[in-house]
């Protein structure tokens, strides 16, 4: 936590550099296991923004510009959440299609 | 005009230096500068070139450019993304010279050709004392060899095994323990249900762990034999013996040329040197013969005098592995606890078959020999008196020593003060490498002596007060395995060997532990300042490897005029290409000599605060990383990126030390054989007994010399026997006086000898004694140079210490941030190695689709989930605050 309060209030220029540095970095060997820091901070932010997407479909359009700047900033591929795009007062209200259907 | 190129880069390097950073700089001439300390040491060569003003960086650049050899990829200590040692050889197929494994006999007995010219002009006593010697010389380097067998064994198996018993009780990984298996922890004491769990592992356990119990308790007994039988071979080369003798002549000469091979070891293993096997025909004849048996008391083989500091050395491993085994069992309370519990069921089943009328024959005495078994396990390893045992012993039956008014004490006294004397000067020095624990075998050795003095002798007290205050000054607390097996060697000599007629030489046990703690805590203020001086030793070297460890970096050329002879030509290139592998040679044993250092220095800092209960400073934490990286970075370049390098090296440098020993040897040879064609003493006379002895030696030096370009353990221990009985049989021919037991004494006795033999300073002098052992210690240290290196580059023990994990990777991640290059994998690579230690452990229950076992799991999984906590989990969150940040932007 230490680290993410001194770097995120600071904003350098050079985080972005230096945190390339470790998702570009070869896999590191414990014994036979490898570890890629890559795949660990995709499935981070695959598992974050899918969360903080289902809890406010509003902000969707927010994440995905965040996915597509981390594929630009650093190379990450993050997976399409397949959540619907928006909320219940933009798009159609799928109880009102229920009672559509009761109706007929 | 041309430039030199070397001259250029060093100009370029002064003028980029002068506009350094100010911490690049003083790194680049600490650097620079050991660069020149190491240079200056290793060989004088280079002196004219430094009067040229040459950067010796520059030097090494120059030579690097020459190799074809791809750079360090990542920093000068390399290694930084790159795969692990471990993966890296196991798919390489250069590989070091297979140490020969073959009979001790065969290579100390001469060839065929040596043993024919024993029926030439050779009188029958003679021929005997040559059989006797090189019977001699067999036994104790198969005795020798044999205890370098059981360390090994010992370091290597049974060791772990006892300090790991426990190791699947996790307790220790704390949160990062997520394997899914409930943890059976022996802190959770209030709840029942875990404690009850935890018993029925630990019988589990136990009951699968008998195997490793067995074979420690047989390693044991068998130490315990070897002690008495090498405590009496000390006594038994110096003091005659009563030998059967053999009329039968034809029987005889057939025992020597046939029987020799076979009949050698068994009477090497079975009566000793200095007993009964001075006849190599006692096995095959001697119930032919025993009609025509006499008894006849023969002079002593090697006579008094002759230092066996080598059969010391092995009593003193012997010692050692005996109390590090009552260490270790005694430390591993779990160990104790879970006996004591099988212990329990074993009686109450007894009773139940004793009680149960229909238990068949068969069955009941099966279970009496298993109690039987579990009986002697108890008595000779469980209940921690393997030492004691040992020492305890009989170690005069026959009353040899007593007749013939030997000290077997005072012979004893003199090898341990001699040998404290050699540890402690080379303790805490650049050149030391395992002295420490060599020391815990004097501190053996010493106990031993006080058992065998009588009653009415006064123990020394100047040794004493050394053993007292010498080394536990230096070394107040070393490890054995682990940190809950340790050696204390003050709380040693309070338990085992008190003086209390000495002042200042008795404490209680916890002013001792007082003391050594506040001893640790007052060298913490200088262990930075240590690391970071083998951490720039380390960089030096390793550029000094990167640029001179290179199977074919081109040789200097040496200019060809038309007045000079090709033969000129062809001397200079050899005496170029000899230089060369000099200043690989030394190159090589300098980066050895760093590893131990970072090795020792790591492990005893690490040990001393977790066996004295002292918080780890976390301004160390730094340091002990650098002193891990200093430990595989040196192990990647020899074991990795010079692996070529090496072997070539190993393979042509080997002969040397051999043809320099041979070499020095020559003057001997032809001074003995002057000796005996023109003697004309009595048979029976001293000087004659000395130069058939002599002859003896020479003849099987030469031999084992010449053999073979590998040399395994025992051919060494046979290399130093032999000098030692041919060095010393020499004197005794010559110097009547009380004879020197040490090196440094053997300077006096050659001043005596010269005094009353002028023709003896010209065949061996102290200087020549002094180029052969360092030619053996050299020879030593090649052939095994392989072992040294897995030995010393293993982290395995950071095992015991995994509460730092987490600490060290957090580090590493606070360190990458700051740097450009990423130094991960050399700390990874570390954490690698416990795995090796773990697949070792074999009472542990183990996967049955992968076979490992579920300790090693367990490590595993902890290790990943380590990385993902202290090294993924904070990058994670600084991408997702910058994607954040730059999105509101």
């Amino acid at each position: 936590m230490y680290y993410f309060a001194r770097r995120a209030v600071s904003g350098e220029k050079g985080v972005g550099v230096c945190l390339r540095k470790f998702i570009t970095a070869p896999p590191l060997y414990v014994g036979q296991m490898k570890f890629y820091v890559k795949n660990e901070v995709e499935a981070y932010l695959d598992k974050t923004f899918y969360d903080a997407c289902a809890l406010n479909l509003n902000e969707c359009n927010k994440y995905n510009q965040m996915r597509s700047l981390a594929k630009q900033k650093y190379g990450l591929v993050l997976a399409d959440p397949q959540l619907p795009n928006g909320s219940l007062d933009q798009s159609v209200d799928f109880i009102d299609v229920l009672r559509d259907l009761d109706r007929k | 005009m041309n430039i030199n190129p070397t001259k250029l880069i060093s100009n370029r390097l002064r003028e980029v230096s002068s506009t350094q950073h100010a911490s690049r700089l003083a790194e680049c001439t600490t650097i620079e500068s050991s660069l020149c300390s190491t240079t200056n040491n290793s060989s004088n060569t280079n002196s004219e070139e430094d009067d040229d003003g040459i950067h010796p960086l520059a030097e090494l650049a120059n030579k690097r450019s020459n190799n074809p050899q791809p750079p360090l990829d990542d920093g000068i200590t390399g290694g930084g993304s790159s795969i692990s040692c471990s993966n890296h050889f196991s798919g390489m197929n250069t590989t070091l010279s297979i140490l020969e494994r073959c009979a001790p006999h065969s290579i100390v007995v001469p060839e065929n050709s040596a043993i024919a010219s024993l029926d030439n002009d050779m009188n029958e006593k003679q021929r005997e004392q040559r059989v006797a010697v090189w019977n001699a010389i067999t036994t104790l380097s198969t005795i020798c060899d044999e205890i370098n067998e059981l360390e090994i064994s010992f370091r290597e198996g049974i060791l772990p095994s006892i300090v790991l018993f426990s190791a699947d009780d996790n307790s220790s990984e704390g949160e990062y323990n997520s394997s899914g298996r409930k943890s059976t922890s022996k802190k959770d004491i209030l709840d029942e249900q875990i404690q009850s769990r935890r018993e029925s592992n630990l019988l589990s356990n136990i009951g699968k762990f008998i195997p490793t119990l067995q074979l420690a308790c047989n390693g044991t007994n068998r130490l315990k034999r070897l002690v008495m039988n090498m405590v009496m071979q000390l006594g038994g080369v110096q003091t005659p013996c009563v030998v059967p003798v053999h009329d039968d002549e034809q029987g005889r000469q057939e025992g020597v040329r046939q029987g020799s091979e076979e009949n050698m070891s068994e009477s090497a293993s079975n009566s000793g040197a200095g007993g009964t096997s001075s006849n190599p025909n006692a096995g095959s004849h001697v119930n032919n013969t025993r009609d025509n048996q006499k008894e006849e008391l023969q002079p002593p083989i090697f006579g008094q005098g002759v230092p066996m500091f080598r059969l010391g050395k092995a009593i003193c491993t012997a010692l050692r592995l005996l109390i590090s085994i009552d260490t270790a069992i005694s430390s591993n309370t779990d160990l104790l606890e879970a006996w004591g519990m099988y212990k329990d069921v074993v009686m109450e089943w007894s009773t139940q078959k004793h009680n149960d009328t229909t238990t068949s024959k068969e069955e009941r005495e099966e279970f009496e020999s298993f109690e039987r078994m579990m009986i002697q396990l108890d008595y000779n390893l469980l209940s921690c008196r393997s030492f004691i045992n040992a020492i305890e012993q009989n170690f005069d039956p026959t009353n040899r020593f007593h007749n013939a008014n030997f000290p077997l004490y005072d012979e004893i006294k003199s090898i341990l003060a001699t040998l404290y004397g050699q540890y402690c000067e080379r303790i805490n020095t650049e050149l030391e490498t395992s002295e420490r624990l060599d020391c815990i075998g004097v501190y053996g050795m010493y106990i031993l002596y006080r058992h065998l003095l009588p009653p009415n002798v006064i123990p020394d007290v100047k040794l004493h007060n050394s053993l007292w205050s010498v080394f536990p000054a230096m070394c107040p607390i070393m490890e054995i395995y682990g940190p809950n097996c340790y050696f204390i060697p003050r709380e040693f000599m309070m338990e085992y060997g008190s003086y209390k007629g000495v002042k200042g030489c008795s404490a209680d046990i916890p002013e001792i532990r007082n003391g050594v703690a506040s001893m640790v805590l007052k060298w913490d203020g200088s262990f930075k300042v240590r690391v970071d001086k083998i951490r720039v030793g380390a960089l030096g070297w390793l550029a000094r490897a990167d640029s001179e460890l290179s199977p074919n970096v081109p040789q200097p050329s040496v200019k060809t005029n038309e007045d000079v002879d090709e033969e000129d030509v062809e001397d200079a290139m050899i005496t170029s290409s000899l230089e060369s592998i000099e200043a690989t040679t030394s190159c090589i044993l300098r980066g050895v000599h760093v590893l131990h250092s970072a090795s020792i220095l790591l492990r005893s800092h690490l040990m001393s605060h977790r066996a004295l209960g002292l918080a780890y400073d976390p301004g160390h934490i730094s340091c002990l990383i650098s002193l891990i990286k200093v430990i595989k970075s040196i192990e990647k370049m020899l074991k990795v990126r010079r692996r070529t390098a090496v072997v070539s090296f190993q393979r042509c440098t080997l002969k040397m030390p051999a043809q320099n020993i041979l070499k020095r040897f020559d003057k001997v040879r032809s001074f003995v054989d002057q000796c005996s064609s023109s003697v004309d003493f009595p048979s029976d006379s001293d000087r004659t007994r000395s130069i058939t002895r002599v002859t003896a030696c020479l003849t099987a030096l030469e031999g084992v010399l010449k053999g073979t370009s590998s040399f395994s353990p025992i051919r060494r221990q046979v290399f130093i026997f032999l000098i030692r009985t041919c060095f010393l049989s020499h004197k005794i021919s010559h110097c009547p006086s009380t004879l020197p037991s040490t090196h440094k004494r053997h300077a006096i006795a050659f001043s005596i000898a010269a005094c009353m033999d002028t023709m003896m300073l010209e065949v061996f002098t102290t200087d020549d004694l002094r180029a052969v052992e360092v030619c053996l210690s050299n020879l030593s240290q090649i052939a095994s140079i392989e072992e040294t290196l897995n030995q010393v580059c293993d982290c395995s023990f950071l095992y015991f210490y995994r509460d730092l994990i987490p600490v060290f990777v957090n580090h590493l991640y606070e360190t990458n941030l700051k740097s450009s290059l990423l130094h991960d994998q050399l700390i990874l690579s570390a954490l690698s190695d416990p795995e090796q230690l773990l697949k070792q452990v074999r009472h542990l229950e183990r996967d049955t689709v992968t076979g490992v076992t579920t300790c090693l799991t367990d490590y595993q999984n902890f290790v990943r989930n380590v990385l993902k906590e202290e090294y993924a989990a904070p990058i994670c969150e600084m991408i997702e605050t910058n994607l954040r940040y730059d999105l509101c932007m």
